[in-house]
This record gives structure tokens, C-alpha cells and sequence, in this order.
């Protein structure tokens, strides 16, 4: 049984110009950034739950 | 405690958030924490009360502090009188007290002499508490410059501060990270500001009679 025929590559495909610059890849597009992607690089201060580290103001009285 | 602000005081005073403390007990009663949180939030406004002479950074010179809220281009109060949106656009200093803690010097707390001409027992207990100051402001660019506004205040009169409040020691201690204010409808960044100090409450019991009341001599010398 013949094998059919591999279709022709596309440089084949492209007239015979040396002058013609090689193809380059798409690049890929850029993700969007997200809306409050800065902010999100930040944590969460809450004023009526914050605690400083008991060590530390022990330490910063002289008392550690 | 300010007769400055006694516009705002009076609306406050209603909803049970008016700190009322008098300033003159430090001396009878000693540093106490609601007198602790009043005399910051006094100080702060103090200096913004007069920010072209008194603010070191050239942003804040702008931000004066009146008593009437709604004028005022900074808003300064304790935690208790705080609303998450209260300071609106405007930066915010917001204080809060932490933990107060009790330590130990010797046995039973009591200063023990051998001559206790008087008979009262005397005791000394040192406390050690500290308070946060927040420094809310609408970028985090501002909320540092605050932040270093305070600072500098705090480093520069912590001396001050612990003489005139009584206190053994009164430390500048940290400048916390900028971050998200939770609780705010709007974006707000904060940067926490601690100040640490320590104090001693002393006090006296005094017993009805003294223990030995007296010493029956004339029952020793009878022959």
C-alpha cells in the first residue's frame, strides 16, 4: 500500500525571495494585570485587634 | 481633658467615650491607662494644633488640628472614639493602649525594713504596659511620612514624657509595617507606632491596731 504524500512544508510554500526576513513567532500577549494586584501585596492592619509582640516591649523596657 | 476640645467633647461625653481624666490625680493616683491614652492623644493634637511652627515635614505643615471635627485636616482621637470611616479622606492619628502588665520586685511586693517605727506595710508593684498610635493616611507614601511625623515627635520627648507623667521609663519602640487598614470602606494605609513605659503603683496597709499594741511591763516586773 503507497503511504500518501507529506504536504509540502510552508517554506516551501514562500517564493524564493533571500531578501524576505524569516517568520518570527507571535509573542505571547501579556496576562492583565488584576485590579488591586499592588494593593493585594500588601497585608491587613486592624487598629482594634493589633497586639505588639509582648517580647519586644519587655525587651524595649529592659525587662528580657 | 482638653478645654480646647470641648465642642467635641460634649457629643462624645453622650456616648460614654469622653475621656474624662484629670490630669491633676497623676500625682495621688499615678500613670493609670486611660490617663495614659488621654495624654497622647493630647500630645499629638498639641502639635498639630500649631503644624506651620511645630511639623517637621513639610506635608504635614498644612494639617491643622481644630476641635471641631468636621474643620479639623487631621483627625486625632483614641480607639475608643474611632469609626473605621470617621477620618474620611483626611490622615488620621488613632490611639490605642495595649497590655498592661504587672512585674515583681521581691518577696510579697513589700519593701521590708527592720524598722517599722509607724507599723504600715508598704508595698511596690512596677507595671509595664505600652500604646500603639496608628498613622492612617489615603497612600502609603503619606501614611510613612505620618508615621515618621510621629516618630520623631515621640523620640524627641520620651524623656520629657516619663518625668512629667511619673513613669521610670517611656521608649520610643517601632515603627510597624505600612499596610491595609481593615475595617475601611475606602482605601486607607497604616503604620503602627508603639511607645513602651513602665511605672510603679505603690500603696500602703494600714492595720486597725498594731499588732502589738502594747507590752505589759508592770506584769514582767512584779516580784
Amino acid at each position: 500500500m503507497t503511504p500518501e504524500p507529506l504536504p509540502p512544508s510552508w517554506t516551501q510554500l514562500l517564493p524564493d525571495n533571500p531578501i524576505r526576513p524569516a517568520a518570527k513567532p507571535p509573542l505571547e500577549p501579556l496576562a492583565a494585570p488584576e485590579v488591586n494586584e499592588r494593593a493585594s501585596t500588601f497585608g491587613e492592619l486592624d487598629p482594634l485587634t493589633y497586639e505588639p509582640s509582648p517580647a519586644l516591649i519587655r525587651q524595649s523596657l529592659g525587662l528580657a | 481633658m482638653t478645654s480646647s476640645s470641648s465642642s467635641s467633647s460634649s457629643a462624645a461625653a453622650d456616648a460614654g467615650q469622653w475621656i474624662d481624666a484629670d490630669p491633676s490625680t497623676l500625682c495621688s493616683l499615678g500613670p493609670r491607662p486611660l490617663l495614659m491614652t488621654g495624654v497622647l492623644v493630647n500630645f499629638l493634637r498639641n502639635h498639630f494644633a500649631d503644624p506651620v511652627r511645630n511639623a517637621h515635614q513639610e506635608r504635614f505643615r498644612k494639617n491643622l488640628w481644630t476641635a471641631d471635627v468636621s474643620a479639623s485636616q487631621i483627625y486625632i482621637e483614641s480607639i475608643t472614639n474611632w469609626l473605621p470611616d470617621s477620618a474620611h479622606k483626611r490622615p488620621a492619628l488613632v490611639v490605642k493602649r495595649n497590655a498592661w502588665q504587672c512585674g515583681k520586685w521581691g518577696l510579697n511586693d513589700e519593701l521590708m525594713s527592720t524598722i517599722d517605727a509607724d507599723g504600715l506595710a508598704r508595698f511596690e508593684v512596677p507595671l509595664f504596659g505600652s500604646h500603639t498610635i496608628f498613622a492612617l493616611a489615603k497612600t502609603g507614601g503619606e501614611c510613612e511620612i505620618l508615621a515618621n511625623e510621629v516618630a520623631t515627635l515621640l523620640i524627641g520627648f520620651q524623656g520629657l514624657l516619663r518625668e512629667k507623667l511619673s513613669l521610670n521609663k517611656f521608649q520610643f519602640v517601632e515603627i510597624g509595617p505600612v499596610n491595609r487598614v481593615a475595617r475601611v470602606q475606602e482605601v486607607t494605609y497604616g503604620a503602627p507606632i508603639t511607645v513602651s513605659y513602665a511605672g510603679v503603683q505603690e500603696y500602703i496597709l494600714a492595720p486597725h491596731a498594731p499588732l502589738v499594741s502594747r507590752i505589759r511591763l508592770d506584769v514582767l516586773l512584779q516580784p
